[in-house]
């Protein structure tokens, strides 16, 4: 059958949950079949930044925002050097691109990179599923196309619990992102977004990115003022080597966590994690500052999270909590320069909401 | 910070009659201001000149000024009511400029007012071309390199170092008044001269030309604390080069990358911090496509046209919000999104809006449409879909224009290609109708871009449909597959549409699709700033998300799109429907599609569906809500056009039948039922070719009055004086409506027309009031002024209109509104038409007369009878109110502002006092045409009107003026005693009027055509007057009303007083 542009003709593709909803739609980028959480993103523009936020690895992005692809894709609008997303849902991708920047279509652009696209679904219904069901494992296929077959392998995917996906994003040596600063800031790349190493170089920070995998000493070699722990995709309880390397410098660096940052931080402190069943994901999270009683909106995509019981409350203040399910969203060291939070303070895209933490966690190296 | 407790009293000034680049968007704006500062316990004064809006209710502030927004006006209003702040920012550039003088003037600081919102040193550097090039060149933001002149010689200067074509923006003024493009020096001439002229500071700005490159425009809010959101980002789809009005738009932007918006972002936040505002303020940046440039255009640092329409795209109501931070409060105080505060806000939403515009070229023959710098449209319609392509095919809908899509738009598709490139050169109001049959004949978006620099996404866009269509064409209705129609209806085709491409009924192939399960589902547009509140909107592309309630509803049919004869006032009488319909324990629920209107505003209905007015979607909301029934007769012509076909489909229709409404449009059946009930009319007759014309003309005489039937104001309406001209128009007239005759009228010479609004429950009747126009039979009853209660009409014909309108109100058995036009001429009383329904003059009866008509006639409607309402009495009232019309005669400069039967007005004013002159001396005042009381009147008038010039010549003599005169009624008035300094004619040599007109030494123009038999026309006097702003009178019955109101004012002050105060006389 025809898709929803006349001339072509198109080839079918299938999303599959592990409930057993099923929706069919037209394929585009690359075609084969894609296993994946399912997860959602309301942002209205931005969705090449997505691609290519590494936190995006083992999940298939639903974009609520019905037209796609329009303004092309580009060398300079990425979060890293290529595109992590399991698979891409759209409701209508953009045939052509329409702006000068751009190199090539989105279509183009997914199929070099090897991913799965599916359009002509209702994105919003598959958002509202996800809302109301709570994370789900899925299949997306442009050759399977029975159901009962793509719900089978959907359930029987592996999914994220317990699954390192750092090792799959993070850098595989260590780089100078920025040779000059004020400050010596070492980023552990768990996954990193390139906007959080801009962000430390717009407050003059001379930025050193390092391998997940590195060592305690390793960093410590490096003379560095600060560490960040950057965000990352997946089971924070499947990368132990993390937490066990931020064990070891808690007290000798001032350290500031962001997303999967925070949880490896807040294992490091002694807390646990555990997988929420409605994860944080889209714009408009409302994340309370317990000490200024200050709402933040913010941008999430996290299915995990610290339990905040399992913190030892002498030693740490709670700073943020999620007004939605009261889960966890930042927390503060009460003797050591250690700050985390659970939500994206760089967001891009998304609200510029909270970049008041990065001012805080630089001047928590100041006082160090 | 929280709410002022210093302030007690704050004062509103409103932007006054509606006029091309400033509509209705102000009373949305205005109105929702004098909420929010009621809400927050503030006492609210306001003034407007403008007495159609809903703000100008007695209900929406506690004093009620409608006087002339002039300086002198609002200086006795803030002396006498003595207001701590006055809110300059919800009136439009009137309101602005005129808080910027009063503070230069001093008046602000001697009566101790503060401004609140923008400081007027804000104001400056915002709207001072200048200075606010100074600030963004501090901010290091780039502008299109420009600089200001103040005289022709200078722009020369400048044109020729930045180089042609150069852009001329005359300095403090709206709808880009004045200015142009000029690719020559003697373009640049005349448009440089006319910019100085229109510009209260004389200072017109040479600027780059940035044609062709991407206009986008942002809304952002900044508040005292100086923390900042973006409301909105708005792509517009037509290209730098065509004013913003005109232009169609998206939002949010469609094809602008996410770092573009950020820089965008980052410019507009440091321009807003720079120039102080609080409140909302509109950022316009051109981008280059070619190498990435991108400047900062202007500013608006009030709310807009693109204000109303981000509210509305976004559900963020701007103008509600920018009066709370006006007051003192911030963001942080403000609720947005479980818990959270506003300056948290980011725009969300999954949908696609479009803005299209609507214009009136046919209303002004000669003009010429094409869409430039200066803005055209006189209104605009909204709409709301999944996709863009559902969305523009939406609006397409929405503007009323006989059209249900892009296609076979007029003899398009049937021009070779060539044609159509020729015609495209030049940007029009056709454009989009053009593109796409140019597309259809294979010209690519590419090329196209080339020639009108619309995206090539949004062309592509267009591409698609127009290579659906031809496919789908290959087949006939009974081949077309399901998936075809389902794909079809997904891409946003109306059923009237397809029906036409497949040439069956719209029923077919609406039961067609209803059948495969195609109908029309919902989604939401939540409402920030206020708990639980959202508007809706219908997609094929979507689940339904939309629950329905068990509550009695009732529906009320809009009035779409503002156009000429249809406007603001149609939305008054549908507001107040949805509020007495709440208060009468009803769920309202809204349909309509201006985003400029008070009626979509999110709180005015309990359910408002922001969608097009056609049996297709007004159906589908229908059979989702089950009302109770619909209300028709309010919203003008728009729900009377498909009425019948609603009814046919099962629809309830409340109040008058659409039979009976058909009846009165029905000129043979209704001159019928005139006969049987003893009313007479006009002789007339109905022709149905030119030969049966020509019988009727000869039986009845001239001059005669034509029109095509099912008009509304006066569309196609003409006097007719000989054959000639019978001739020319019934073949123009004809070729006009072909299914519909052509109707004849005796026109009744020197007759005065009365107008009447009347309430009627089916069997009594209550006139609320009678009309009386200044200009007599022939002028449409909407571009003439007229006089509430009537000042000269004896009391037996007032007895005899009254006993008519009941007669006639029973015979249609009308519920609800009525309005009757009427001529009084040799001393009888003649029917000219009527209309059951709610008219234009609704609002200003209302108002004078304090009779709450529209809510009664809701009433009634729900089943009251008269006798319930024991307080509607006929009471005389002491006080005479004067509606004067505004016209947009100043953007089309090539036109005779002549008044005729065809209505060319875009908005009205009112004066209201104590006796009729004066009154009508403050509607003229408000109008813009401040009568002089002292120095030269030029008196050129026709022939037929010498003898009626003689006493008012006499008159202007002792009142102390001297009188101009050309050479006949120059000679006449000697004649007659009456010595006048003679004046040439321009044919006749220099100096002649037109040069005493340019040097000022004419303060008032008294001129009546002489008509198209004259060797020479007289046009230019006209013309020349509205370009040199002389107040100009064109009858001799205004002539009359104008001497007796500059008598007024020489022995009399005129003082402003409030409705409130009026009322409890």
């Amino acid at each position: 059958m025809d898709t929803l542009v006349c001339n072509h003709k198109r080839q079918r593709a299938k999303l599959a949950l592990e409930d057993g909803r099923i929706f069919p739609g037209f394929s585009f980028g690359a075609t084969g079949t894609a296993l994946g959480e399912v997860v959602f993103n309301t942002s209205l523009a931005g969705y090449q930044e997505i691609l290519t936020d590494p936190s995006y690895k083992g999940q298939m992005v639903t974009m609520t925002y019905p037209l796609i692809g329009n303004y092309g894709v580009n060398e300079e609008d990425v979060e890293s050097h290529k595109p992590f997303v399991e698979a891409f849902i759209v409701k209508e991708c953009s045939r052509i691109a329409s702006n000068w920047r751009s190199t090539m279509t989105l279509d183009e652009y997914l199929k070099k990179n090897n991913i799965i696209g599916i359009e002509g679904v209702d994105t919003r219904a598959i958002t509202r599923h996800a809302r109301l069901q709570g994370a789900m494992k899925a299949v997306l296929s442009t050759e399977d196309l029975d159901d009962k077959s793509l719900v089978a392998k959907a359930k029987a995917s592996t999914g994220l619990v317990g699954v390192d996906l750092v090792k799959e994003v993070t850098s595989s040596e260590i780089k100078h992102w920025t040779k000059e600063g004020k400050y010596k800031v070492v980023v552990l790349d768990c996954g990193v977004k390139l906007n959080i190493l801009r962000e430390l170089a717009g407050l003059d920070c001379q930025v050193i990115v390092v391998p997940a995998s590195t060592t305690a000493e390793e960093i410590l070699a490096l003379n560095p003022d600060g560490l960040m722990l950057s965000n990352g995709p997946g089971d924070p309880a499947a990368v132990t080597y993390v937490v066990e390397t931020v064990k070891q410098l808690i007290g000798k660096l001032p350290m500031f966590g962001i997303c999967l940052g925070h949880q490896m931080l807040g294992q490091a402190l002694g807390g646990k994690t555990y997988k929420l069943k409605f994860g944080h994901h889209g714009g408009n999270q409302p994340v309370k500052d317990l000490k200024t009683g200050k709402i933040d909106i913010s941008v999430q995509n996290h299915g995990f999270c610290v339990d905040i019981d399992s913190l030892n409350k002498d030693d740490i203040e709670i700073t943020h909590i999620n007004l939605n399910d009261q889960t966890l969203e930042g927390i503060r060291h009460k003797k050591l320069p250690i700050i985390s939070v659970q939500f994206h303070p760089e967001a891009c895209p998304g609200p510029h909401d909270s970049k008041y933490l990065f001012k805080q966690f630089m001047e928590m190296i100041e006082n160090a | 910070m929280p709410r002022r407790d210093d302030i007690k009293k704050v004062l509103i000034i409103g932007s006054g009659p509606i006029i091309i680049g400033q509509a209705c968007e102000f009373d949305y704006s205005g109105t929702q201001a004098c909420k929010a500062l009621k809400e927050e316990g503030y006492e609210v004064v306001l003034v407007n000149s403008n007495p159609a809006t809903i703000m100008t209710d007695p209900g929406m502030a506690d004093k009620t000024y409608i006087e002339p927004l002039t300086i002198e006006s609002i200086e006795k209003i803030i002396e006498k009511e003595r207001p701590d702040a006055l809110l300059p920012n919800l009136g439009g550039q009137t309101a602005l400029n005129l808080s910027a003088s009063l503070s230069k003037a001093g008046i602000l600081k001697k009566y101790n007012v503060e401004v609140i919102g923008v400081k007027t040193d804000a104001i400056e550097r915002g709207e001072d071309r200048i200075i606010f090039k100074e600030t963004m060149n501090k901010l290091g933001i780039e502008m299109p390199t420009s600089e200001p002149c103040h005289s022709v010689e200078e722009a020369e200067k400048i044109a020729e170092k930045i180089g042609y074509p150069v852009v001329l923006r005359p300095a403090y003024t709206m709808g880009g008044t004045g200015g142009g493009i000029a690719y020559n020096i003697e373009e640049l001439r005349t448009i440089v001269s006319r910019g100085l002229s229109v510009s209260i500071v004389h200072q017109v700005l040479v600027e780059e030309s940035v044609i062709g490159w991407e206009e986008l425009e942002l809304e952002v809010v900044r508040d005292a604390k100086g923390q900042k959101i973006t409301v909105c980002f708005i792509e517009n789809i037509d290209a730098m080069g065509v004013h913003t009005g005109d232009s169609f738009c998206a939002a949010p932007m469609l094809t602008v990358p996410e770092k573009l918006q950020k820089r965008m972002q980052e410019a507009a936040y440091k321009i807003v911090d720079a120039i102080g505002v609080t409140g909302g303020t509109n950022v316009q940046f051109a981008h280059n496509l070619k190498d990435d440039r991108l400047v900062v255009i202007e500013i608006n640092p009030r709310t807009s046209r693109s204000s109303a329409l981000a509210s509305k795209a976004t559900g963020f109501p701007i103008a509600r919000i920018s009066t709370k931070l006006a007051a003192g409060l911030t963001m942080d105080e403000i609720p947005y999104w479980k818990e959270g505060t506003l300056e948290k806000y980011a725009p969300s939403g999954e949908y696609v809006v479009i803005k299209f515009a609507r214009w009136a070229f046919e209303k002004f023959p000669g003009s010429q449409d094409v869409l430039g710098t200066q803005m055209r449209a006189v209104g605009e319609v909204m709409s709301i879909g999944k996709n863009f392509k559902e969305a523009f095919l939406k609006a397409i809908r929405s503007l009323e224009i006989k059209r249900y899509g892009l296609g076979g738009a007029k003899d398009f598709k049937e021009l070779s290609l060539d044609r159509l490139k020729e015609k495209l050169a030049n940007p029009s109001s056709e454009r989009i109708f053009l593109v796409y049959e140019a597309l259809r004949k294979g010209m690519s978006p590419e090329e196209l871009y080339k020639l009108t620099h619309i995206g090539i996404w949004f062309l592509t866009q267009m591409q698609e449909l127009v290579q659906f269509e031809e496919k789908v064409l290959t087949c006939k209705w009974e081949d077309l597959a399901d998936e075809q129609l389902i794909e079809a209806k997904k891409l946003g085709f109306a059923d009237k549409y397809l029906a036409g491409l497949f040439n069956v009924d719209e029923k077919k192939i609406r039961d067609k699709r209803i059948a495969l399960g195609m109908h029309g589902r919902f989604e939401a547009v939540p409402v920030s700033g206020v708990e639980n509140a959202a508007y809706y909107y219908s997609t094929y592309n979507a689940e339904d998300t939309v629950p329905v309630s068990l509550n009695k509803k009732i529906m009320i049919l809009g009035g779409g799109p503002n156009r000429i004869g249809q406007g603001i006032e149609f939305d008054y009488t549908c507001v107040h429907a949805a509020f007495t319909l709440r208060d009468e324990g009803y769920e309202s629920i809204m349909v309509n599609c201006n985003p400029e209107t008070v009626s979509t505003d999110y709180d005015t209905s309990n359910k408002l569906y922001f969608e097009p007015l056609t049996v297709e979607d007004v159906l589908t909301i229908y059979e989702k809500e089950k009302p109770e029934g619909v209300i028709v007769q309010f919203g003008g012509q728009t729900p009377l056009n498909i009425a019948q076909e609603l009814k046919d489909n099962g629809v309830k229709i409340l109040g008058t039948t659409p039979e009976s409404i058909h009846l009165a449009e029905d000129r043979e059946r209704f001159r019928e039922k005139m006969i049987a009930l003893g009313v007479p009319q006009p002789e007339s007759g109905i022709a149905r070719s030119l030969e049966e014309a020509i019988d009727i003309s000869e039986k009845i005489g001239y001059p005669l009055m034509v029109r095509p039937s099912y008009v509304l104001g006066g569309r196609g309406m003409e006097v007719i004086y000989d054959q000639v001209m019978l001739k020319r128009y019934a073949i123009e007239a004809i070729q006009v409506s072909p299914e519909h005759p052509m109707l004849i009228d005796r026109f009744l010479e020197d007759a005065i027309e009365a107008e009447v609004d009347a309430l009627s429950d089916g069997e009594n009747t209550f006139v609320a009031s009678i009309m009386e126009h200044i200009e007599l039979a022939g002028v449409h009853s909407g571009d003439s002024a007229c006089a509430i209660p009537p000042h000269s009409i004896p009391e037996k014909h007032i007895k005899t209109i009254e006993g008519y309108t009941a007669k006639i109100a029973k015979e249609l058995e009308v519920v609800g509104l009525m309005n009757i036009q009427y001529a009084i001429c040799d001393d009888k009383v003649y029917i000219l038409e009527a209309n059951p329904r709610a008219s234009r003059t609704v609002p200003i009866v209302s108002k004078i007369m304090g009779i709450q008509t529209a809510r009664i006639a809701t009433q009634l409607m729900l089943g009251k009878k008269l006798k319930d309402f024991p307080e509607l009495k006929s009471e005389k009232v002491s006080y005479v109110g004067v509606k004067e019309a505004v016209f947009p005669f100043n953007m089309f400069p090539e036109v005779d502002p002549l008044l005729g039967p065809e209505m060319r007005a875009t908005g009205e004013v009112m004066g209201i006092a104590d006796s009729f002159a004066k009154a009508f001396y403050k509607a003229e005042e408000a109008a813009g045409a401040k009568l002089p009381v002292k120095g030269n009147i030029l008196l050129t008038v026709a022939d037929r009107d010498k003898p009626a010039l003689l006493p008012i010549a006499e008159h202007v003599k002792k009142l102390g003026f001297n009188i101009y005169a050309t050479e006949g009624t120059g000679t006449y008035l000697k004649a007659h005693g009456i010595d006048t300094t003679f004046v040439k004619k321009v044919h006749e040599g220099r100096p002649n009027v037109s040069d005493s007109i340019k040097n000022k030494e004419i303060q008032l123009v008294i001129n009546t055509p002489v008509g198209r038999t004259s060797k020479y026309d007289d046009s230019y006097i006209r013309m020349m007057a509205i370009q040199h702003k002389v107040p100009y009178i064109t009858s001799m019955a205004a002539a009359q009303a104008s001497i007796e109101g500059i008598e007024a004012v020489n022995n009399a002050d005129i003082a402003p007083k409030a409705l409130q105060d009026y009322y409890k006389e």
